[in-house]
């Protein structure tokens, strides 16, 4: 078999390569979609009709929502 | 009605006020702005959010943060100190054992635990996450390594805080 590496120097080829990224992640301070904070920023809920097949005449919002950002009818 | 309850998280005391329903990772990762403790699951299946209470692991997503009221927790954020990386954080990175880094605060504060214990009941503890595709072998590879330069070269215990 022959070997491939390249000299430590060089590094590459049969070298393992340390991993620039893992900084942050080890530490606590990568920034995961759900870390993000912008101003203003809302969750978002979809309700779904439990018909298949109907026309929508109007929706009220669930009582205990405290802060509807909106609500479409 | 909320609740006043004081956490002392990594060595700092928070008087904080929550609901009596607000889980424990809510309360780091949202009014304690430490977004390194994750929520994976939400069901307590995968350990992402795995913390140290006085030194125990446990799942935060299935603590109540009043049940911690008072009481001193550790997250990822506090595993380094003034002198730098913990030996867990620079051995996860030297043996590759994290891809996404995901669920590796978690990993690596089981591991902080699972390594003060001793020697047989370590051997028989079950790893209580579950991972992404990472390279479980290097973990554990990793765990092991670590365990028997601890022995060897006779270091003291983990501080923790
Ligand atoms: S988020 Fe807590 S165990 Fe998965």
């Amino acid at each position: 078999m022959i070997e491939c590496k390249t000299s430590k120097e060089i590094g590459g080829m049969g070298h393992s390569k340390k991993r620039k990224e893992d900084a942050r992640f080890i530490q606590g301070k990568g920034h995961y979609v759900d870390d993000v904070k912008l101003p203003g920023m809302v969750y978002m809920d979809i309700v779904r009709s439990p018909y298949a097949y109907a026309k929508i005449k109007r929706s009220t919002p669930p009582k205990p929502w405290p802060s509807l950002a909106s609500w479409p009818w | 009605m909320k609740k006043s309850i004081t956490l002392t998280v990594n060595g700092t005391a928070h008087t904080i006020e929550v609901e009596p329903r607000t889980l424990l990772v809510h309360a780091i990762r949202e009014i304690l702005n430490l977004t390194g403790t994750h929520v994976g699951c939400d069901t307590s299946s995968c350990g992402a959010c795995t913390i140290l209470i006085e030194g125990k692991s446990a799942k935060s997503c299935t603590v109540l943060a009043v049940q911690a009221n008072g009481k001193s927790i550790t997250t990822v954020e506090g595993l380094a100190t003034a002198e730098g990386l913990h030996a867990l954080q620079e051995g996860f990175h030297l043996n590759h054992a994290l891809h996404c880094g995901f669920c590796t605060p978690g990993m690596m504060l089981r591991a902080v635990e699972l390594l003060e214990k001793p020697q047989p009941q370590r051997r028989r503890d079950p790893l209580g996450n579950i991972r992404q595709p990472v390279p479980l072998h290097r973990i554990q590879q990793y765990r092991q390594g670590h365990s028997i330069r601890f022995r060897q070269d006779g270091r003291p215990r983990i501080a923790l805080h």
